[in-house]
This record gives structure tokens, sequence and C-alpha cells, in this order.
């Protein structure tokens, strides 16, 4: 059932298209100190934030660790973290905390990634809801210790196309919402992935360029006399659009990054014979997040492997059925198999990213994974029931050395997830002190993570 | 958001508990579960009083669609300009493009995406000797020549903003280009920048529909001016910009009558363009578009490829064109045609005998029982899983699409599974009965799976069958405020002639066109057009024509 892993040499020729590539000196390599523990500048080095999502939930009796605290086993759906496991730490038994008019299934599993209640729930046909505030790696970007350094402020990465079947907005359809009515969808295309991270800086001797922003300047003309004569929403759609325009004048005159540019991928993400190629087009991701962390491009990604109540299928294991069908079927031999055999592959491409970050060197003694922080959820604890009471959270990286990595932490009281949301952004914003609103908002850290 | 008059109010578990009573006591009529209600609003043919009683929704700015963005670069900057564009996709709200454009913002890659295409759309119209001098009859002196480059972007820009540009904003323009021009030394390299410039700008990316003040009425009671309805009018019915002799139209005061309305309405639909604007609301309403990403089991399916499903979409936009255009006919018989459209990919599927590589039209063997778009292999394969049917989600897509009832989502305390098979030998249909033994998944179930369950002898990529598992398939069903029926051909006839079906057609259409779900203020609108669409013999072009001479269609509230 298992597939065997791609080999580290087949994901450089997939990824960059030949074998005569060298990686030259990253950024960072290039800007640091002499003792190469900050940067050239005295800053701290950077901490990289990614949100990480699968549809459908784990099974629980076999997800969740049998023993807790440093020492934990490894379960069967979380055999995959065994090189990692270090950096690893699983957060169970925890109630999602959002309203109960927020549960129309698995629509409100989402809140877990912003600590805000849905909005517009039930609207038109019923399974309908938007989100109702940003999302954590969203406020993260949004902080300008973060997004004044780097030319990208985050990016929104996706692997598997088929669309939840109960999402009538946005709710699902992305990870990432910068506020309500503002998602921000993935992108799904690795090569468009690239052109976005590496392909698309000007050069400064590049005679365009001030005639490009000279064109901006018109843009921005034409959105302030436009916007006076709107209503609140409009002129804050108005606001958006202007504000996507700085980043863009911004990544224009951004000097490109000194570090050696990956080449193009070759993989695209289309169909194969009718299937999804889930675990190359994942792999190339994955490359792509460590070489644009490792450039210093952007700090802060998202990754939607596969939507809630998605037609995701694993075809790498010889399934045939969706993933979410699967789950909604009561046989104890299709949860233990292609339900729980879909949760360790997606448990497999997660791993894979971690040892990926894990294998780059950051810094003179350590590697990027000891200075990311990466937040891992789904929209409900099992796919069967879809309930948000125990839902699985994973935390992997040490975030610059400011989070206890590899833990098992069961909760015994149903906490609220958004208590380590609240943490997770004390690493970027040491005076951030609450995540979200109403019920599933959180004023309150949770200790156990810090270090 | 607006509030939505259908939306649910009530909590889902009591719906489910009030279905339950419902179908125990035999009601059958309207329900919790679906409000089947329909409006008696209004005073029906529409004119001044009906203009009173509707509460317009408010107005503001929509983004163009996609289609939209493309199909004006080609109407205004030629093909070859049209071939480079691409714009950010389309976000959906609702399963409306138009009403996600009216709702939500642009991010940071939505905004690089059009100044890339910007640009590459303003080169491939420099580039197009034919299209550019539409706009420019001038020759450069040089680089710098600012009348030319101001005869240029006035040209291009009033066309692009639907608006005369003022001094202020040629002159910028101007000077964009010819700066860019000297540096370039070219001036059709500096104009490139002066077009890039007027595509990115907001009043092209956006339709503004804020109207002016009625006179005596109250302040958030407002009118389209000319210039917006000819827009709304041309990107409602033609997906593009409004031409210029339809904007002179406007600024002359001839849009100011519904006979005016209506006749530039008509010219309008005379154009191809008319029929490939209501072809992609039709993908997008009936769920064709959906195709794309509709996985099969390729050992059950080894067919199943990307020009099969090209074909299924293709046949099933060839038998709405026939019904809309062709014939002009009786749109109700979307759901009773008794032919389709098939060529030699799709002949296996129907037990035709067409060899002809492309869509010809073929009367379908009665046998199979298909009735208009419930018989297309479009349809039927999107609305199944991947190696077996689903009669809930074809049940679902005749409730919620075909009849605009409310289908709300399961209540919290159920876990929905279906039950364990380990022989494999239940059919479809008993594998749901089995789980109807719950009261709370029975209420709602029962209103969709028995529409779902006439539908079993087609599988799920729409071919015929007799039999499931090795049982004969039984397409009888009751279906609650739907009536009785034998199979899918009289499923067909009680749904053409259900009240609900013209109506929701209605409903769907007003949404597109005005990019929010329709408000309790405008239902004397909709209540005036199902009367009109009724006598008019259920005719979508005439539909088209009532709609955008309705007064709700020149209404504004104020700005949202």
């Amino acid at each position: 059932m298992a597939i065997s892993p791609l080999s580290r040499r087949t994901v450089l020729r997939g990824v960059l298209a030949g074998a005569s590539v060298s990686v030259g000196l990253p950024l960072l390599e290039l800007m640091l100190d002499r003792h190469g523990e900050a940067l050239a500048d005295g800053e701290p080095l950077p901490v990289r934030f990614i949100s990480w999502f699968f549809g459908n939930g784990v099974t629980l009796a076999r997800f969740v660790p049998a023993g807790e605290g440093p020492d934990y086993p490894l379960s069967e759906e979380l055999a995959p973290f065994a090189n990692v496991k270090e950096y690893l730490s699983v957060l169970t038994g925890f109630n999602n905390h959002c309203a109960p008019e927020n549960k129309i299934t698995h629509h409100e599993g989402m809140v877990i990634f912003s600590g805000f209640n849905n909005r517009d729930v039930g609207q038109g046909q019923g399974f309908f809801s938007n989100a109702g505030g940003p999302t954590i790696d969203q406020v993260i970007a949004n902080l300008p210790s973060v997004s004044e350094k780097t030319p990208i402020k985050s990016v929104q990465l996706g692997i598997s196309k088929r669309p939840s079947q109960v999402d009538f907005g946005t709710t699902m359809h992305a990870l990432s919402h910068a506020g309500y009515l503002m998602p921000l969808p993935p992108e799904h295309s690795p090569l468009v992935a690239y052109k976005m991270l590496f392909d698309s800086f000007t050069p400064p001797e590049d005679p365009m360029k001030p005639h490009r922003i000279a064109a901006l300047d018109i843009v921005r003309e034409n959105a302030k006399k436009l916007s006076q004569r709107l209503g609140a929403q409009d002129k804050l759609r108005l606001e958006a659009h202007l504000a996507g325009v700085g980043e863009l004048e911004k990544k224009i005159l951004a000097l490109p990054p000194p570090c050696t540019k990956p080449a193009a991928p070759t993989q695209d993400n289309v169909d194969v014979n009718g299937n999804e190629p889930l675990a190359q087009v994942s792999d190339v991701m994955n490359d792509l997040i460590a070489y644009a962390f490792r450039c210093d491009i952007t700090r802060v990604a998202s990754m939607l492997f596969a939507e809630g109540a998605g037609n995701t299928i694993f075809s790498d294991l010889g399934f045939t059925g969706a993933h979410h069908d699967y789950t909604h079927d009561g046989s104890p031999q299709t949860q233990s198999t292609q339900v729980s055999g879909g949760v360790v592959y997606t448990m497999q491409r997660l791993a894979h990213l971690l040892e990926r970050l894990k294998a780059e060197p950051d810094g003179v003694s350590g590697n990027l994974l000891d200075n990311t922080v990466l937040f891992a959820s789904s929209d409900c604890a099992e796919g069967i029931s879809h309930s948000v009471n125990q839902q699985p959270m994973l935390v992997a990286g040490r975030g610059g050395g400011k989070l206890v990595p590899g833990m098992h932490y069961a909760s015994k009281t149903g906490e609220n997830p958004s208590d380590v949301l609240v943490t997770l952004l004390g690493v970027f914003d040491p005076a951030a002190t609450s995540v979200g609103k109403d019920q599933p908002g959180s004023n309150t850290a949770f200790a156990p993570l810090k270090a | 958001m607006l509030p939505y008059p259908r939306s649910m109010t009530l909590a889902v578990k009591a719906l489910g508990v009030a279905m339950g009573i419902a179908l125990l006591a035999g009601l059958g009529g309207p329900t919790g579960c679906v409000s089947g209600d329909i409006g008696e609003f209004g005073s029906g043919g529409g004119g001044a009083g009906l203009e009173r009683e509707i509460e317009p929704a408010p107005g503001g700015v929509r983004r163009l669609l996609a289609r939209q963005y493309k199909a004006s670069i080609r109407a205004v900057l030629g093909d070859a300009a049209a071939s480079a564009a691409a714009p950010p996709k389309d976000i959906p709200l609702h399963g409306f493009g138009t009403i996600g454009a009216a709702q939500l913002s642009l991010s940071a890659v939505d905004v690089e995406a059009y100044e890339s295409s910007a640009r590459a759309v303003a080169q491939a119209f420099l580039g197009d000797a034919k299209a550019a001098g539409k706009h420019k009859s001038c020759t450069p002196t040089g680089p710098d020549d600012a009348a030319c480059m101001g005869e240029l972007c006035e040209s291009v820009g009033r066309l692009l903003w639907r608006r005369e540009l003022d001094a202020a904003e040629l002159e910028a323009l101007v000077t964009l280009g010819n700066a860019a021009g000297a540096t370039l030394v070219s001036f059709d390299r500096g104009a490139e920048f002066a077009v890039a410039a007027l595509l990115q700008a907001p009043e092209f990316l956006y339709i503004v529909e804020l109207g002016e003040p009625v006179a005596g009425a109250e302040p958030e009671r407002r009118t389209l001016t000319q210039t917006e309805l000819a827009t709304r009018m041309s990107f409602f019915l033609l997906d593009a910009t409004p031409t210029a002799d339809l904007l002179d139209a406007a600024v002359a005061g001839k849009l100011g009558t519904p006979e005016e309305v209506r006749t530039a309405a008509t010219t309008m639909l005379a154009q191809p363009e008319a029929k490939a604007a209501l072809g992609a609301y039709y993908d997008e309403i009936f769920r064709l578009d959906l195709i794309d990403e509709t996985a099969k089991n390729a050992e059950l399916f080894p067919g199943w490829s990307d020009s099969l499903k090209a074909s299924m979409r293709a046949s099933a936009r060839a038998m709405l064109d026939d019904i809309v255009w062709e014939r002009d006919a009786d749109a109700r018989e979307l759901v009773t045609a008794d032919y389709a459209f098939v060529d030699s990919q799709l002949a296996p599927l129907y037990g035709t005998s067409s060899l002809a590589p492309s869509l010809e039209k073929v009367t379908l063997p009665e046998e199979q029982e298909r009735a208009g778009l419930l018989g297309t292999p479009a349809m039927l394969s999107v609305f199944s899983h991947a190696a077996r049917s689903s009669p809930t989600k074809r049940g679902v897509f005749i409730r919620r699409t075909l009849l605009c009832d409310t289908v709300p989502p399961p209540p919290n305390d159920v876990v929905p599974k279906l039950p364990d098979d380990p022989s494999d030998g239940l059919t479809t249909k008993e594998l749901l009965e089995q789980h109807m033994d719950d009261d709370a998944c029975r209420s709602c179930h029962a209103l969709f799976d028995s529409l779902g369950w006439s539908l079993e002898i087609y599988d799920a990529i729409g071919r015929h069958r007799t039999k499931d598992k090795g049982q004969t398939i039984d397409t009888s069903g009751v279906s609650p405020n739907v009536g009785e029926f034998a199979g899918p051909r009289e499923l067909g006839q009680l749904l053409f002639d259900h009240p609900q079906l013209p109506d929701c057609m209605v409903r769907n259409l007003y949404r597109n066109s005005m990019g929010h779900l329709e408000t309790t203020g405008e239902e004397p609108a909709i209540a005036a057009l199902d009367e009109s669409f009724a006598e008019g013999g259920y005719r979508v072009q005439e539909l088209l024509v009532a709609l955008v001479t309705s007064p709700a269609f020149r209404l504004v509230g104020a700005p949202k």
C-alpha cells in the first residue's frame, strides 16, 4: 500500500529540470554576521511560518499517540514523522470553540486557523459561510517585523484540485483569508508558483521599472477618485486593491534576491490518466517553500493539501474512491484501510516538507526547521462524524528557539485551540496577547509550548 | 452581505424534526426543509406601480469576470490583445461568479496578475497595426508625440473606462506614454505603458453601478445613469464592455424608456456574443464547469478522458442552445427533451449509432427514458461519485438548481455514514434506504433521494443500465411537493408542470445579472418577471429582454 518515496535525486531532477544545476550560496548566508548566529545588521535570524491543511480529519484511534510528554511514541498515522519527531508536537483533545450556530459540517473546522467565527453561515443554499477574520498566517504576515523584511509578504499554495462539494463560498476553498470577504485562494501549479516566487523580479537596471511604477500612480489616482463615491464596503475593497498595488510596487522596486535562483520546475499539476500527481506536485511545492525561505523571499506560506469534503482520490495507494466518500462509509474495513491509509499518505507529504526544511542549513549550526513554526490541522477531528471536538493539531519547528518541540500534549478539558495560536503569534510578536474574537477567540497563551 | 429571504433561519435540528413531522403527517407540501412557497407579489405587468413597490438592493462596484475582461479587451483592443489577456480566476459565491465579483476583495496576487496581463495585452495591441489603427489616425512624429499619444489614450480610455477621460487624466497618461517612449526610443513601446495603466485602473476592472438620486424620492432610492444602464446590459447580455455606439446612445439619452432599452437589448441578442454569454452562465449554474475536475474510477470507466468530458459538456450546451437559440422554444423543455446531441464518443453512452466526429441531433431510444438535462452524461457524471452513481447528489441538484429549494446541511448530532456492506452486495438504493432508518436523516433525504432514484438507470458516467448489483432498478418514486412518477420521463413532466421550475429559472438569471441574491424588496420584480415569462411561453430570449427592461434592472439603493 505504501508508495516508495521519491529519491532525493529524482526530486532535484524534477525541480531543477536538469542534472548540472548548482545551488549557490543562499541569501541568508551572504548576509550573516561572522559568527553565523545573526544577520550582519545584528538582527536575529528570521523565523518563518507555515500553516498546513488537510481535509476530512484523521482516525483518532490510530492518530492519537499512546503516551504523553516529550518521549511520546508515534502512533500508526504519525509514523511518517520518525525522522523529524524531535521537531513535532502533537496536540490532542482540544475542542474547537466556534459558536454552535457555526456548525454546518466541515466549514466550522476552519475556525481553528483564525479564532474567528465564520459569518453569513447558512445563507442562500445552506452550505455557505464566509471566514470571519484573518487567518493566523495573515496576522503574522502583516506584522511589520515580518512584512517589511521580504519582497513577498506571503504565498498560498495548494496540491489537490478536487474542490469541496459543500462550500458555496470560500471558507474551505482557501486556507488563507486576509479578512472577511478577503479569501486568498491557493495556487495549485508549481510552474506559476515558481514564477511568482523566483521569476518575477526586475533587474535593477531595467529601463521599464520607473514607468511601471508611474502606471501604478495612475491606478492609485483613479482608485482615489472612484473611492470617494463608494459606500463603506466597497471602499474597503478598493483599499484591499490598493494594498495589492503597494505590494506589487514593493516587488518591482526590490532588488532581485542575490541567491542563485533554482531552475524552473517541469512538474505541473495536471492529471495523468485521470489521476492527480499528488506526491510529485507536493514534493516540488515543498522544494519551492524551502528555497523561498532560504533565499528570504517570503517568510510566510500556507499549504492547502486537500480541501475538506473534497473529492481527492489517493490513487498512489491504489484507491479508486474519493477520500471524503470513504470517510462516510460505515465499514470498519474502509475506515482502517482507505480512510486511515489516506491520512498516513497525507502525513507522509507533511513529513517530507519537515524533512526538507530540516535538511536545509540555516545559520552556522542550525537548519530551516529550527527557525520555522508550522501549524497543521484539518476541518474536523474525524471525517465520519465531522465533529470539531477533539480536533487534532500539529505544531512543528523550534520557532527560533521560542517553542518547545517534540511533545504530545493531551488536553483533558477540551481547551481552546486558539490558545495555541496566541503562543505561535507570540513567537513573531512578543507583545501579542490575543487571537480571534468571541467564543473561539483567545487571550490566553498555551504555556506548555513556550520555551 | 444581503439578507436572503429563503435562507434558513431556524435551527437545523428543529427543521429536521419539523420535516419528519410534516412527512409523517403526509403533508407533502411546502415544508421546513424546503421552502417551496412562491411569493404572491406585485401588480403584474410592470410599469410605475411595480417600480414603486420595489425596494432596490444597494449599488456599488463589481469586478469584471475573467470572461468579461477578455471579451472587453477583444472588443476594444482586438483578437491578438485578447489572446494575451490572463486575468485572475473568478471566485464564485453562492455558485455565481457575479456575486463573488460584487463582494470579494482582490489579493496582491490578483493585482500582480492584472499588471502582467495588462502589459502583455498592451504589447500585443500596439503590435497589431489594424487594431491600433482603429484608435489613432495620426502617425507619431517621434516617441514624445504628445498629440498622437493623447488621441490614442482618449479613444481607448473612453471605451475601457466607459466614460470620457478628463484633461488631468489624459495628461497623466500622455506624460507616462511619452516618458516611457523616450526611454525606450519608441512611440509604441511608450504607448504600451499608457494602455497598461488604463487596463489596471479600477474604472476598467470594476463595473460601477452607483446611480443618481430619483427626483422626489428618498436618497437611498437611485436610478442608474444611462451609461451605467448600458454597461450593466452589455456585461449581462454580451459579457463585454458597451460598444462606442451604445455609449453614444446612452450619453445622448436614448436609453431612457423601456422601449428604447428593449430595442437595444434585441439588437444585442442578435449578436453571437449573446449566445456565448448565456452559455457561460449555463455552464456555471448547471455545474457543467465542474466536469473538468470530475474524476472516475479508471478500472470501471476506462474510457473516461479529457476529450470525453469535453464532448459531454459540449453536448449539454448544444441542447440548451437548441432550445434557447435555434428554436426559441419553451425553456421548460430543459427537463423533457427527448433528443440529444451525440458524437462518436458519446454514441456508446447513449446507445445510439452516431459515428460523426461532431455533435449531431439524435432522437433517443424510448426505453432509455432520458429527459433533457436529467439525461445528459455531463450532469449525471458530475453528480455521481467516482465509482458509483449518487441519487443524493442528483436529487439535491434537482431541488437546489432546478426548483430553487433550500437543502440544509445535515444536523450536527447525526453521523452521516452509509451502512457497512461487507459483501458489497447492496445496491445504492438499498444502502441509502438503510441509512434512512434514522429519522433525522430521512426527514431531508426523502426530499431528494427519491428524485435521484429515478435516475439510477444511468450509471456514474451516464450510461443507461437496467440493473444495479444484479437487481432490476425501480425508477418509480414519490417526492413531496413534486408528485408520483414511474421514471425519469414522468419526473421530467412533473417538473415541466411545476410552478417552481420557471420561477427558479427567473431567480437564477436574476442573481447572475444583478450580482446578488434577490432581497425581499426585489420580490415584486421577480413576481412580475415570472408572470411575463409565462405569458411569453417561457422563452428565454424574451425573458432576457424582460429582465433588462424591468424597473429592478435600473434601480439601485444607496452604495454598499
